[in-house]
């Protein structure tokens, strides 16, 4: 196991989410994507707390967009994956897929 | 078409944000949060909405980078120097080098906050042994006290108590009364063990103790059938058993002689279950009179089983049976039963919570002067938190280095209050007086000590969190700047700014408080009384029926008994009446002019022919009672003048009839009017007073006064009062040996008692009121040498330019006492709405009086100008080549 340790599931979400919006992503459509795809309404504080965090653990890298003018002149913070990022999200799926091994059937009966 | 520009987001959340989040992310998350606001805007939600939604959201995006950003630097910290709690030794450990250093801040703020914690403390300790212990009985919500209000068909009333064919009424039927007793509280003269001495006592029924559910420390306590009770009994405290009997066993079954009666002793009553004072120091058997008219204070225990509310109900339906019975006379009855802790703590309940609240106001303004030392000594210290911050303090390990003195302040703070409180508790034991009950457990106990050392370590936390938020987040680069004051800027100077604000507002609110009540009581203790205490003695005998069978035979006994006491060398006068000037009984009749519709309530009043010349009360018109106003003769009465105002407006009265209450509306011709004198309690105005000779109700269903007791008034010539108390208990000894004694007690006393309450009040919320002057003033003189300091710099550039010293001491003082104005304008704004809080304890004074309001306010100016006048005058004294060159 690499020395990042398991990534927890709104990391996870938020990486995908990261990875889905490609050169779009920042905190507001980060937000939104996982709304969509899985109903969950993440909480704004801690969207931005796991990003600083993924961030301090180098598993991604921003920049600042121009000031626009919808957001009263202010900057947005774009984000992007760095390797370890990949790196950790297959490991996190590796970790959940042995543990589901042969689990379905039975899961799915109840 | 125009469009209107979408609004701006609230600032306020930019506040937010500043506190909490980091910096690197401030733009980021703000710019977010617009871009949804004005997304929301744009889709026409209304700014109602959106305001609200924009500071919630913010809320919670600084929140949750609070605690993650706790969190992180914790776990750092505590890898790196192995745990919280041993850097937070090095905490402690530096805090105390610290004040040993800088002894006399430190010492300052040590004792404010100690004076804040004892005041409390002690105020917390009364409040706790009065109100918040349990009476000392096994189920005391079970036991009520039962007093009835009765008005009778012929329009007149009396009530207080219960009448005793009720009391048997309920201790016969009811199903949820397990045991009633009457009692009578007075005081005895206990003889024949040593030299005799009067003890506070009780005349009680047999039941009493069960009532009260206290189980006799020694002894079987008073027989329940008192058909096997040869000898009368009595009941002692293990106070007076300790100190007659010397704790002796053998104390069982001797005998006492109370007031020349000799009682076996049949138990020892522990101690602190006393009822109906603390000090009752004995409680003597009596018995009822089967045919007997006893009107007197009652008290019964429900049964466990049976619900309250249900008990209350039963209690009123027996009551208004057994009225119903009584029929003829009784046209409405009011019971009220209330518990027996309402009944002793209800009247002084909310004078204690407004002295706790009082007492929480000093603390503030303690907390504020020693917010205020710290946040100024932090200023000083700007330098050495940018140095460490520099060097890699985080912002939470500069903040518990703050906490942490403020901590070690008020952990002695608090030990030396506990010192302060125990001190003050003891002040107010002597000072209070009996009126305020179950004050004599008052002591120091866990609970009393855990009280100061909680609110020290809460003041602790409180204060350390307020003063160390800036001092945590020094400007690194200004700190280091050399000689630089760089954390005085303007934020720090409005919190300080504001503390004085606050500080002065609250003591004025106290000031004004006690100068309300100091201001009331000494009108009340000034008030004419319209008669004269002075000298004047009270008995009261309590006969039973028994005694005398008839009218005739009470009047009888009191009239050998005046003239055996007339014949008294040391006696000026005796008079017997009804009542007595702050006697709480009280009897209506209604009074009017033949011929008119209206009719007047009057108190009214039974009184042998000395009665106004020995009480001292002028009569102004016509004549007092002659021994030839008796039954048979021309009814008479005499109006006090407030009677006569109101029947007769400014026409005289003597002369003129009236029609007193009654059914035949009997005609009673006026024969004097007496000057008005306060019947009643000293803060109420006089009622109107009718008073009848005693010897005319005689025969007069409609004067009944052996249903209220009969006071005997005794002036003494000398004023030695004391020596004529025995001599008047033996007077009545050897006129009917098998009277049991009444109680004695001399007038200026029970006004004096009668006062010790709004007295009691008044001293300590003055104590209160000044003790918080003096913190405001030390604060002030620190805020203001404070400002000197600073600004030394700036004043000498001033005088070498050639400003004058008096424009530069102006300048420093307006500093302090600009605050205070505003401070003093929020107080009296407050003290303005509060104070009416007061009303009910003020007396001849409206709760909104301007010469309270004026004196507190010039008062507390003068204190503040010369609180700033010391130090702003070192301002004008400095040398600016001096100062200069040291700077």
């Amino acid at each position: 196991m690499s020395k990042i340790g398991l990534l927890g599931e709104l990391e996870q979400l938020v990486l995908l989410a990261i990875l889905r919006l490609g050169e779009e992503a920042y905190a507001v459509a980060i937000r939104q994507e996982i709304r969509e795809r899985t109903g969950l309404r993440a909480a704004r504080g801690a969207v931005y707390v796991i990003l600083d965090r993924l961030e301090k653990k180098g598993l991604l890298t921003s920049w600042f967009s121009e000031p626009l003018p919808e957001r009263g002149g202010k900057a947005r913070r774009y984000f992007k994956l760095e390797p370890p990022a990949l790196e950790a999200l297959s490991q996190a799926r590796g970790a959940m897929n042995s543990m589901w091994e042969g689990l379905e059937p039975e899961v799915e009966s109840i | 078409m125009s469009h209107r520009p979408p609004s701006p987001p609230p600032r306020l959340a930019a506040r937010l944000f500043g506190r909490a989040v980091p910096s690197r992310w401030k733009l980021s998350v703000s710019g977010d949060l617009d871009e949804e606001w004005y997304q929301r805007q744009a889709d026409g939600q209304s700014l109602w909405t959106l305001r609200p939604w924009y500071l919630f959201q913010s809320l919670r995006i600084a929140l949750s980078f609070f605690r993650a950003g706790f969190a992180e630097r914790d776990a750092v910290q505590s890898s790196r120097k192995g745990g919280w709690a041993t850097s937070f030794r090095q905490d402690i450990r530096l805090a105390g080098r610290l004040f040993r250093r800088h002894p006399l801040p430190s010492s300052m703020a040590v004792s404010a906050l100690a004076l804040g914690i004892g005041v409390n403390s002690a105020v917390f300790s009364v409040v706790d042994q009065v109100l918040l212990r349990p009476l000392p009985y096994p189920a005391p919500e079970r036991i009520l006290q039962v007093s009835a209000t009765l008005m009778m068909g012929n329009g007149m009333s009396f009530g207080g108590s219960l009448p005793q064919a009720h009391f048997e009424a309920l201790r016969n039927r009811s199903r949820s009364v397990e045991a009633i007793a009457y009692y009578n509280a007075g005081q005895t003269i206990v003889s024949g063990r040593g030299e005799a001495r009067v003890y506070p006592s009780a005349f009680v029924t047999q039941d009493f103790f069960r009532v009260l559910g206290v189980n006799p420390l020694l002894g079987r306590g008073f027989a329940s059938d008192l058909g096997a009770v040869s000898q009368p009994q009595v009941m002692i405290s293990e106070g007076l058993w300790k100190s007659l009997f010397g704790g002796d066993p053998g104390a069982l079954g001797s005998r006492l002689t109370v007031d020349d009666v000799a009682r076996v002793v049949v138990g020892i009553v522990p101690s602190g279950t006393g009822f109906p004072s603390s000090e009752t120091a004995l409680w003597c058997l009596r018995r009822l009179d089967p045919a007997g008219k006893t009107l007197e204070p009652a008290i019964l225990r429900v049964r466990s089983q049976v619900p309250l509310d249900q008990a209350d109900k039963e209690i009123e339906q027996i009551l208004m049976a057994s009225w119903e019975e009584e029929g003829a006379i009784v046209d409405q009855a009011d019971v009220s039963s209330t518990s027996l802790y309402e009944s002793i703590v209800g009247g002084v309940r909310p004078a204690l919570w407004a002295l706790m609240a009082a007492a929480g106001l000093v603390l503030l303004v303690a907390c504020a002067n020693v917010a205020h030392l710290m946040m100024a000594r932090a200023a000083v210290r700007g330098r050495e938190f940018g140095i460490r911050s520099t060097l890699g303090a985080g912002r939470w390990r500069l903040m518990r280095q703050v906490i942490a003195e403020s901590l070690l302040l008020s952990c002695a703070g608090s030990l030396l209050g506990i010192g302060a409180a125990a001190a003050l508790v003891h002040l107010m034991m002597a000072r209070a007086p009996a009126e305020i009950p179950r004050l004599d457990g008052l002591g120091f106990d866990l609970r009393t000590i855990l009280w100061p050392l909680a609110l020290g370590l809460l003041t602790g936390v409180a204060l350390g969190l307020v003063s160390s938020r800036r001092a945590s987040r020094p400007a690194a680069d200004a700190a280091l700047r050399d000689g630089a004051s760089c954390t005085t800027g303007p934020r720090r100077s409005w919190t300080l700014n504001s503390l004085l604000v606050g500080q002065s507002a609250m003591t004025l609110v106290l000031l004004l408080g006690a100068s309300l009540l100091t201001h009331s009581f000494y009108r009340l203790i000034r008030v004419d009384l319209g008669y004269r205490p002075d000298g004047l003695l009270v008995t009261e005998f309590q006969p039973g029926e028994s005694h005398f069978p008839t009218p005739r035979n009470h009047l009888d006994f009191y009239d050998a008994l005046m003239e055996r006491l007339s014949k008294d060398p040391g006696v000026r006068g005796v008079a017997a009446g009804s009542h007595t000037p702050m006697a709480n009984k009280w009897y209506l009749a209604s009074v009017q002019v033949p011929g008119s519709s209206q009719s007047e309530q009057a108190q009214l009043q039974m009184v042998s022919e000395d009665y106004f010349s020995v009480l001292g009360a002028d009569l102004i018109e016509g004549r007092a009672f002659l021994p030839t106003d008796r039954a048979g003769s021309r009814p008479v009465a005499v109006l006090n003048q407030t009677l006569a105002r109101r029947l007769f407006g400014d026409a005289p009265a003597v002369g003129q009839v009236i029609e007193s209450s009654g059914g035949d509306r009997r005609q009673v011709l006026v024969a004097g009017v007496v000057a008005d004198y306060l019947a009643g309690r000293l803060n109420q105005p006089a009622p109107p007073l009718l008073f009848r000779p005693l010897r005319q109700s005689i025969g007069d269903q409609d004067l009944p006064f052996w249903r209220l007791g009969m006071y005997l008034l005794v002036g003494s010539r000398d004023g030695r009062i004391e020596e004529l108390v025995p001599r008047l208990s033996s007077a009545a000894a050897e006129i009917d040996p098998s009277l049991p004694p009444g109680g004695v007690s001399e007038l200026s006393a029970r006004l004096s008692r009668s006062v010790a309450q709004p007295r009691f009040y008044s001293a300590l919320a003055g104590t209160f009121g000044l003790g918080a002057l003096i913190l405001v003033a030390v604060g002030l003189y620190g805020a203001v040498a404070y400002t000197v300091s600073r600004r030394t710099q700036e004043m000498v550039v001033r005088l070498a330019l050639g400003a004058s010293p008096r424009s530069v001491l102006r300048l420093v003082m307006w500093q302090g006492l600009s605050k205070v104005l505003l401070g003093v304008t929020l107080g009296l704004m407050a003290g303005l709405v509060g104070s009416r809080w007061l009303a009910a304890h003020l007396f001849g004074i409206s709760a909104r009086d301007p010469l309270s309001f004026a004196a507190v306010t010039v008062f507390l100016l003068i204190v503040t100008l010369a609180a700033c006048w010391i130090p702003a005058r070192r301002a004008t004294r400095l040398d600016p080549m001096e100062a200069l060159r040291t700077s």
